[in-house]
């Protein structure tokens, strides 16, 4: 047997690999060496993102650039999300920087964490195997669950990463039984021999069923969300940051293309179990963040309806829902790397000041923070002339053309209830006194991060067009 | 010959086995050995379908899904210590700092 390695299609998982083996070792050096961790961390990224631009982009046409017998396929739809896997690691990097000096907990064994999951995401959205499925799942989620509880001193870390460990570890049982049941109906672990057998089967049906939940737990779409507010309280805010936009738009990613790519003769019987998964998704989770007394912990119930929202994307099934989801998760990708890059600035010593008590005045006292934190939260409601606007937008188009006019109701009844609790923050930062003075260090780096994503959220709100083109080239070539 | 769905049936017992340990189950460690016991419940049905199969994937996949459950009992007990050193318990009882 001939084994060739294409090592062009292997170099972006290469060059992350290198970035977690360097920033490992430079927890073992003087602290000079080792405060140049992020550093190093990003340019891994940003190599990765060059190489996956440069070399693999030009490589792929109207079909996938396929190596390893299927093992790694880029298609423009994975580079797509790819993309956005990579420009969310960078800005979750650039804001973590400040995040842990602050916390005076700064060590290279963060990033090396964090690429590790990177890593993890590249696997499972560039493969057409079920078992590179798999072992992706986990290479994303058990530095996730490590990074969560990375403030170990802090029992609301370490109880976030708990949880987050237990459930999680149940979503990868229900994927790995799912992945058996489907191997043990098609004799195949690979996508283009599974398109092609005659799904009868009903060990089909519930090895799909299985799937669909293990990837449901990872998207935090109800009734699998338990694990994400308190995972997402307590891990810290440039972790949450990163762990609300890349894992939700891998699971949503990869199970857009098993349930369109690999089960398009199911549809029938997919749609159904998703249609009902959104629904709950959106009316739980915007209620469930009314009620909520801490902004970081809304942030999340808030992440929850937006998953929501990208599943009803899923039951429209067709190119137009596809093209609007990819572009939903790239407004999304702007919009909380900001809001909780906001957040993770609100911070003095070990102390998050996160509630909505704590925010009040900032809009006055801090007037730049005040414009950023209001334009992410116009966009996350859905305001015009923001991107989240305009994601929302074409979801709920593609939907009305598929003839869903009561699903995409609800959504958007979901998006006005969203209204009141993201303009609260607003108001409380804009029209309430807080009777104590605080003095939070406004990072250069960190400014200049939330500076790039208001502008891109207020640019891409009002000229959509260039990045729904690229979304609807990526939605197109999937395969 | 053992047919196949015997092993189905028994891989699908274990599988249930452990999705209710982990629910009804107060103790971290005794959690940690029901996902134990569910990843176990899918190895079975992948050595079990490759057998009847005749093919050797699912075999294959077996030795991914070992590595992983121990990598994942390795940063799940990290997490245990860590929770023991802040509250000297191993109770998911515990566990509720973070609500609402």
């Amino acid at each position: 047997m001939n084994v060739t390695v294409n090592m062009t299609a292997l170099m972006p998982l290469i060059i992350l690999f290198a970035g977690i083996s360097l920033t490992a070792l430079m927890g073992t050096m003087k602290d000079s060496v080792k405060r140049l961790a992020g550093l190093v961390a990003s340019i891994s990224v940003v190599f990765a993102f060059w190489w996956v631009m440069e070399r693999i982009l030009p490589a792929i046409g109207t079909a996938a650039m396929e190596s390893q017998s299927g093992m790694l396929t880029y298609s423009y739809y994975s580079v797509f999300l790819s993309g956005i896997v990579l420009i969310t690691a960078v800005a979750a990097f650039a804001l973590s920087e400040h995040y842990l000096l602050e916390e005076d907990f700064s060590h290279p064994e963060f990033y090396a964490i964090l690429l590790a999951s990177i890593t993890g995401m590249m696997v499972m959205l560039n493969t057409s195997n079920f078992v590179n499925i798999f072992i992706g799942l986990e290479l994303l989620s058990i530095p996730l669950y490590a990074s969560v509880a990375y403030l170990r001193y802090k029992p609301e870390s370490v109880e976030g990463g708990l949880k987050y460990f237990i459930l999680g570890a149940i979503a990868s049982g229900f994927l790995a039984y799912g992945i058996a049941m489907i191997y043990g109906a098609s004799g195949s672990l690979d996508f283009i021999t599974i398109v092609k057998t005659v799904k009868t089967d009903s060990l089909f049906r519930l090895g799909l069923l299985f799937i669909l939940m293990g990837l449901a737990f990872k998207a935090a779409a109800v009734p699998f969300h338990m694990w994400a507010p308190d995972a997402y309280e307590g891990a810290a805010t440039p972790v949450t940051a990163f762990m609300s936009i890349a894992p939700k738009a891998v699971a949503i990613g990869v199970l857009i293309r098993i349930l369109y790519s690999v089960f398009p003769q199911m549809v029938d019987y997919w749609r159904e179990a998703v249609l009902v998964l959104s629904i709950l998704t959106v009316i739980v989770g915007n209620f469930a963040a009314i009620v909520q007394q801490s902004v970081k912990r809304m942030l999340a119930y808030s992440s929850i309806s937006h998953a929501g929202y990208l599943l009803m994307g899923i039951v429209a099934y067709s190119v137009e829902g596809v093209s609007g989801i990819l572009f939903y998760l790239a407004g999304y990708m702007l919009i909380n790397t900001g809001a909780f890059g906001v957040l993770s600035l609100l911070k003095i010593g070990d102390d998050d000041f996160v509630s909505y008590d704590d925010i009040r005045g900032i809009g006055y006292r801090y007037p730049l923070l005040g414009i950023f934190m209001s334009v992410f939260m116009f966009s996350l409601a859905g305001i015009p002339a923001t991107v989240g606007f305009m994601g929302k937008f074409y979801v709920f188009k593609a939907l009305i053309h598929a003839n869903y006019m009561s699903l995409a109701l609800v959504g958007i009844g979901g998006s006005l209830v969203s209204v009141y609790y993201y303009l609260r923050v607003v108001v409380h930062m804009y029209m309430k006194e807080n009777p104590e003075e605080r003095k939070f260090n406004l990072n250069f780096l960190s400014m200049t991060v939330l500076a790039i994503c208001s502008v891109l959220v207020i640019a891409a709100g009002l000229f959509p067009a260039k990045i729904a083109d690229i979304a609807n080239v990526a939605a197109r070539f999937m395969n | 010959m053992v047919p196949l769905i015997d092993y189905l049936i028994l891989s699908a017992v274990l599988f249930t086995i452990g999705i209710i340990g982990i629910l009804i189950r107060r103790n971290i460690i005794t959690i940690f050995m029901s996902i134990e016991i569910m990843l176990n419940s899918v190895n079975l049905a992948f050595v079990a379908f490759s057998r009847f199969l005749g093919n050797m994937d699912g075999q294959i996949v077996v030795f991914f899904i070992f590595a992983v459950a121990a990598a994942e009992a390795a940063v799940g007990l990290a997490l245990v210590v860590a929770w023991f050193k802040l509250k000297e318990s191993i109770q998911v009882d515990d566990m509720k700092l973070l609500k609402g």
